[in-house]
C-alpha cells in the first residue's frame, strides 16, 4: 500500500493541475497529448486526454506502483495467495476463466480440474434444456428460468444476459428472469406471468442459507405446491437447480445431486459470474458463448499481468481514479454508458467498487489515512442527460466521469450516430465549458472524464470489460491497502434484522429504544 | 385431350391415372426420375390406383416421362407438385411460355401460397394464350381414387369461361350424378385449400383441449364427442381427440397459413394456439407415463403400437411418435416398437444414439416383452382387438396408454390393466 512518502510524492505532482484549466491543458498538449493519452488494447480505446494530468504524472505515478511492488501483488492474486486476509483465503476468480493449463493451487490442490468439471455439468444441464427434455411436474418441458441470488450472484449474470440479449443461442428455448429482492413483491410480479408447470428456479447462494434467497426459494416452492398439489420433495427434485459452495446444504434442502452446481469459498459473490453462478449466462449464450466471455476475461487477465503500467488498462483506470479522488479531491464518480445494452452496468459497478473498496481499515487492521472508494453512481448517459447532468455541468459538487460506448450499436446506424454524438459532445462540454451571456448560462468546465470505447459489444468484449473493472478495483485496493474481497460492513445489519424479526413477531424485545418504538408502531398498525 | 400432370405424390398419380382411364392421353412428369416399378410402389397403399396405372400404361393412355421437363404439346397442363417445388413450377411456366403459340389451360393443384397461381399464369400468358384454373387438391391419403371419382366438391378457381368449360368437360365422367362444381376466383380457391385444413386442425386442437378439461372433471370425452357430433351444425368428422395431427401436408399447410397471416400482418393468434396445442399433444402419452411412474422413467421399457402419422401409410413426417419416443429416451427409458409399415422410416429420423435404444419388433406381442406401458399411437386395424390375456402376460406392468381412444376403459380395467386414454 501507499505509505505517507508515496502520497507525498503523488501530492507533489498536483500543483500545476490544480491551477490549470483542462481547456488550457488540452490546447497546450495538442496532438502529442492525444497520442500519449489515448490507449488502444484488446478492442478498447481508452481516452484519458480529458483527465487533469499528463503523461509525466502517469509515469511518476507508475514508478510509485513499482515501489509498492504492484506486480508482486498481482501475482499473489493470480497464484492464490491469501489476498483476502480477514477471511484467510485467496480470491481466485481469475482461475475460473484461465485458459492455460498452468496449475493453480489452493491448499496444495490444483483447482483447475474442478473448475472444468463444473463446465461439463453445466453443459449437460443446458443440453437437456435445449433439447426441451427438462420436464416439470406435468411432463411439459421447461420454458422459463428464474435466477435467484443476492448481490453479485444476481447482478453479474443479470448484467451479462441483459447486455448480450442479442447473442441468445439459437437453440435456447427458455426465457430468463432475475430475482434478488428480499421483498417478495419482486418475485410475485414475475411469478404472475409464469406457468408453474414449465418454470425452473436456479437458486444461487454460497452458503445455501442466505436469508433473502432462501425466502424467495420457499415462496417459489409454495407457488409450485399451490398450483400442482404435488409433494414438496418432488417439486424440489424437478424444478430447482442449486448453485452453492455447500453441496451438503443443497442436498439437505432437497436439491438432487444431479441438479447441483458448485463454486468455492475462494470465489466472492461479486466476482462469481465466471463460475457456475453464471449458469443462466451459459443457458442464454450456449457454452460456446459463455466460453467466449471467459476468454475475453482471460485476455484481460494476461494483459493485466504482463502489460507495462502505462499501457495497462486496469492500472491506468486505477491511477486515474486515485488521482481524481485522493489528489484532486473529487469524491464522486459517475459511470455513464451510451449504450442501452449496458443499462445495468452502473448498478453492477456500484456493487463491485463500493462493496470491494468501501473500507476504512487496512488489510492489517489499521485505520486508513486517505480516502478509499469514492461514492459511485451512474445511469445510461442519454437518460442521465435529462436527470443529473445539470449537477455535473453547473453544480457545486465535483464529480469525475467515465463514459462508455461501442462503435457498433445494437440499434440502427443513424441512431447510434446520434448516440455517439451526444457522448462526445457531453465530454467536450464537461472538460472545456463555455462562457454564457448570463451567469446561469456559464459552463465552468474543467470536469475530468474518461472514455472507454469498444469496437463492438460481444461476449468476448464484455468479458474483457468486466475483468478490466475487477482489476482496476484490485489495483486501487493495493494502493489504499484495503481488502477488496471481504464485506464485513454488511454483516451487522443482517444480525440485527434477525432480532428485529423476532421482535416484530412478538417473540422478543428490542433494546434499542428507537427501534423498539418503531416495532411497537408497526405491530399496532398490523393488528 | 392431351394432358400433362407434374408431380410424383400419390395425389398427382391418382389424378393422372383417373384422367387416363376416361380416354385422355396423360403424361406424368415426376420431379425425380422414376421407373414404372417405383411408380407402382408409390401408390401401393392406395386402393384401386395401381390397377388403373397398370391398365393405362398397357393401353398407352398413361405415359411416364423422364423427370422435370415440360410436355410442350399438351393442351391441359396440371401442376400437382409438392408445395416445396414452387421453383420447379416457375421453371416449367417459363419453358411452356417459350414452346408454341397455341392456347393452353394451366391447372394448379399444388398448394402454393395465395397469389402464386396467377404469377405462373402471367409468366406463360406473356408469350401465348393461357387460361388459369386453380383446383385445390383435397384427396385424402388412403382413399384418393374414390374421392377423385366421387368428390364432395370440385372447386374451380378461374375467371375464364373457356377454362371452366374445359374442366367441366374433363370432369363430366366423375360428377354426372350431381353438379358438385363451384366456380370461384383463383385466389379464393387457393385460400379455401388452406382454410379447410386450418378449420379441421382447429377442431382437433379444440377437442384435445376439451379432453384435458374432461379428464379433470372425470368426464369421458367420448360421450361429449358423440353429443357434439349429433348436432348437425357440427357433425362427427374431425372430432377425435388423440395424440395430435401430423403428416406431410396437413400440419405443414396450417403452419404455412399462419406464416402467410403474419406476412400479411393479420393476427394469427388462433392458428398459433392450434399449432401450439398440437405440439404439446404429441407428448401427451409421455406426460401420462411421467406422472404415472412418479417422474422416474429410467430403466422402464415402453411399447409403441404404431409409429406412422396415421394408418395405411409408411410416413412418419410430423408423426407424434417421434417427439414421444424422444421424450421417453431422454428420461432414460427403453422403447420397443411395432408398426405394420413405418418402422424403417421411423428409424431413419432418429439419431444413431437414439436408434441404439429403440428395438424394432416383428409382431405386436414381441414388442410387449418386459414392457411397462403399451402406448397405442396409430390406430391400424390390427391393433383394435388384441388378445388381452396374452398382452397382460407378456408385459412387465400392465398399463395401457391409449392415444386414440380405441379401447374400452371399463373392459381393460376389469381385465386388470391400468388404463389411460385421452380425455377419459
Amino acid at each position: 500500500m501507499f505509505e505517507a512518502q508515496h502520497w507525498q510524492q503523488l501530492f507533489s505532482l498536483a500543483a500545476p493541475f490544480q491551477k490549470k484549466h483542462l481547456r488550457q491543458l488540452l490546447s497546450e498538449g495538442g496532438q502529442t497529448r492525444i497520442q500519449q493519452l489515448q490507449k488502444r488494447h484488446l478492442g478498447f480505446l481508452l481516452d484519458l486526454t480529458r483527465q487533469r494530468l499528463d503523461q509525466a504524472v502517469l509515469a511518476k505515478f507508475s514508478q510509485l506502483l513499482d515501489d509498492i511492488a504492484l506486480r508482486t501483488h498481482i501475482e499473489d492474486l493470480f497464484q492464490g495467495a491469501q489476498v483476502n486476509r480477514s477471511e484467510q483465503r485467496p480470491a481466485l476468480h481469475t482461475a475460473l476463466r484461465q485458459r492455460s493449463e498452468t496449475p493453480v493451487y489452493v491448499e496444495g490442490e490444483n483447482i483447475l480440474p474442478a473448475v472444468r468439471a463444473q463446465w461439463q455439468r453445466m453443459d449437460k444441464l443446458i443440453q437437456r434444456l435445449y433439447q426441451r427434455q427438462w420436464r416439470g411436474y406435468s411432463g411439459r418441458a421447461i420454458t422459463d428460468i428464474v435466477h435467484m441470488g443476492v448481490g453479485g450472484s444476481e447482478l453479474g449474470p443479470h448484467l451479462v444476459v441483459d447486455a448480450l440479449a442479442e447473442y441468445r443461442h439459437p437453440a435456447c428455448p427458455v426465457r430468463l428472469h432475475f430475482v434478488a429482492n428480499l421483498d417478495g413483491g419482486e418475485l410475485q410480479r414475475i411469478l404472475s406471468q409464469l406457468n408453474p408447470e414449465t418454470t425452473l428456479f436456479v437458486v444461487v447462494s454460497k452458503t445455501f442459507t442466505t436469508l433473502d434467497t432462501m425466502a424467495n426459494a420457499q415462496m417459489a416452492l409454495a407457488w409450485l405446491q399451490a398450483a400442482s398439489g404435488r409433494d414438496e420433495a418432488i417439486l424440489k427434485h424437478l424444478h430447482f437447480v442449486g448453485v452453492s459452495a455447500q453441496p451438503d446444504k443443497m442436498t439437505a434442502w432437497g436439491i438432487p445431486p444431479a441438479h447441483q452446481l458448485r463454486f468455492w469459498s475462494w470465489v466472492g459473490g461479486r466476482y462469481s459470474l465466471w463460475s457456475a453462478v453464471g449458469f443462466v449466462i451459459a443457458v442464454w449464450l450456449g457454452m460456446e458463448g459463455f466460453m467466449a466471455l471467459l476468454e475475453g476475461a482471460d485476455a484481460m487477465d494476461q494483459h493485466y499481468r504482463h502489460a507495462p503500467w502505462l499501457d495497462n488498462l486496469p492500472v491506468l483506470l486505477a491511477m486515474i481514479g486515485v488521482w481524481n479522488h485522493n489528489v484532486l479531491d473529487l469524491h464522486a464518480h459517475a459511470v455513464l454508458p451510451y449504450d442501452y445494452r449496458l443499462q445495468l452496468l452502473p448498478r453492477y459497478l456500484m456493487q463491485l467498487e463500493m462493496e470491494s473498496n468501501g473500507k476504512s481499515v487496512t488489510q492489517l487492521g489499521e485505520p486508513v489515512e486517505q480516502h478509499t472508494c469514492p461514492v459511485l453512481w451512474g445511469e445510461l448517459g442519454p437518460n442521465a442527460q435529462h436527470a443529473f447532468y445539470q449537477l455535473l455541468h453547473q453544480g457545486t459538487e465535483a464529480v469525475s466521469c467515465e463514459f462508455l460506448a461501442a462503435v457498433k450499436g445494437a440499434a440502427n446506424e443513424q441512431q447510434q450516430t446520434l448516440n455517439l454524438a451526444n457522448c462526445l459532445a457531453q465530454m467536450q462540454v464537461l472538460a472545456s465549458g463555455r462562457e454564457g451571456d448570463m451567469p446561469a448560462q456559464n459552463y465552468p468546465g474543467n470536469h475530468p472524464a474518461s472514455l472507454l470505447l469498444m469496437d463492438a459489444l460481444t461476449p468476448w468484449q464484455l468479458g474483457a470489460l468486466l475483468a478490466l473493472y475487477e482489476h482496476k478495483v484490485y489495483t486501487q485496493a493495493v494502493i489504499w491497502g484495503v481488502n477488496p474481497f471481504d464485506q464485513w460492513g454488511v454483516e451487522l445489519g443482517k444480525q440485527i434484522a434477525q432480532q428485529t424479526l423476532s421482535a416484530l413477531q412478538g417473540e422478543a424485545q428490542m433494546e434499542n429504544a428507537v427501534t423498539a418504538a418503531l416495532v411497537n408502531y408497526l405491530r399496532e398498525q398490523q393488528k | 385431350m392431351k394432358i400433362a400432370v407434374y408431380g410424383d405424390s400419390t395425389a398427382a398419380i391418382t389424378c393422372a391415372a383417373a384422367f387416363a382411364e376416361t380416354g385422355n392421353h396423360v403424361t406424368l412428369v415426376p420431379f425425380a426420375t422414376m421407373d414404372e416399378a417405383r411408380l407402382l410402389r408409390q401408390v401401393a397403399e392406395e386402393p384401386g390406383v395401381p390397377a388403373l396405372v397398370s391398365a393405362g400404361l398397357q393401353n398407352g393412355t398413361f405415359k411416364l416421362a423422364p423427370s422435370q421437363k415440360a410436355v410442350k404439346d399438351a393442351q391441359v397442363q396440371i401442376f400437382a407438385m409438392q408445395a416445396e417445388q414452387q421453383m420447379w413450377a416457375e421453371q416449367l411456366a417459363a419453358a411452356l411460355a417459350e414452346s408454341g403459340t397455341q392456347a393452353v389451360t394451366l391447372v394448379v393443384r399444388a398448394t402454393f401460397p395465395v397469389g402464386s397461381a396467377e404469377c405462373l399464369q402471367a409468366c406463360i400468358a406473356d408469350k401465348r394464350p393461357c387460361a388459369l384454373v386453380v383446383e385445390p387438391d383435397f384427396l385424402p391419403e388412403g382413399r384418393a381414387l374414390s374421392a377423385f371419382k366421387r368428390p364432395d366438391r370440385i372447386l374451380l378457381g378461374t375467371t375464364s369461361r373457356e377454362a371452366e368449360a374445359c374442366m367441366r368437360n374433363l370432369y363430366r365422367p366423375f360428377s354426372r350424378n350431381r353438379d358438385v362444381m363451384l366456380v370461384v376466383s383463383p385466389r379464393a380457391a387457393e385460400l379455401t385449400k388452406f382454410a379447410t385444413n386450418a378449420m379441421l386442425a382447429t377442431r382437433i386442437s379444440l377437442m384435445n383441449e376439451l379432453a384435458q378439461l374432461a379428464e379433470s372433471y372425470g368426464v369421458d370425452i367420448e360421450q361429449v364427442r358423440q353429443g357434439l357430433g349429433m348436432d348437425r351444425r357440427i357433425g362427427f368428422d374431425f372430432l377425435y381427440p388423440g395424440v395430435g395431427f401430423g403428416g406431410p401436408y396437413f400440419a405443414r399447410d396450417v403452419q404455412r397459413l399462419a406464416e402467410m397471416m403474419r406476412a400479411q400482418q393479420v393476427d394469427s393468434g388462433l392458428l398459433d394456439a392450434v399449432l401450439e396445442i398440437n405440439m404439446l399433444q404429441k407428448e401427451v402419452l409421455f406426460r401420462k407415463a411421467w406422472v404415472h411412474y412418479d417422474y422416474a422413467l429410467a430403466g422402464r421399457t415402453f411399447t409403441l403400437w404404431g409409429v406412422s402419422y396415421k394408418p395405411h401409410t409408411e410416413s412418419v413426417v410430423n408423426a407424434p411418435s417421434v417427439p414421444l419416443v424422444r421424450a421417453l429416451l431422454a428420461q432414460g427409458a427403453q422403447v420397443k416398437i411395432y408398426d405394420p409399415a413405418a418402422m424403417q422410416a421411423f428409424m431413419a429420423v432418429l439419431t444413431e444414439q437414439e436408434r441404439s435404444r429403440v428395438q424394432l419388433c416383428e409382431t405386436p406381442y414381441q414388442a410387449l416383452s418386459d414392457s411397462d406401458g403399451l402406448m397405442l399411437v396409430t390406430e391400424w386395424k390390427t391393433f383394435w382387438h388384441p388378445d388381452w390375456e396374452r398382452v397382460k402376460n407378456t408385459m412387465r406392468t400392465p398399463v395401457v396408454f391409449d392415444g386414440r381412444n380405441i379401447y374400452s376403459p371399463e373392459f381393460l380395467k376389469d381385465d386388470g390393466f391400468v388404463y389411460y386414454g385421452i380425455g377419459r
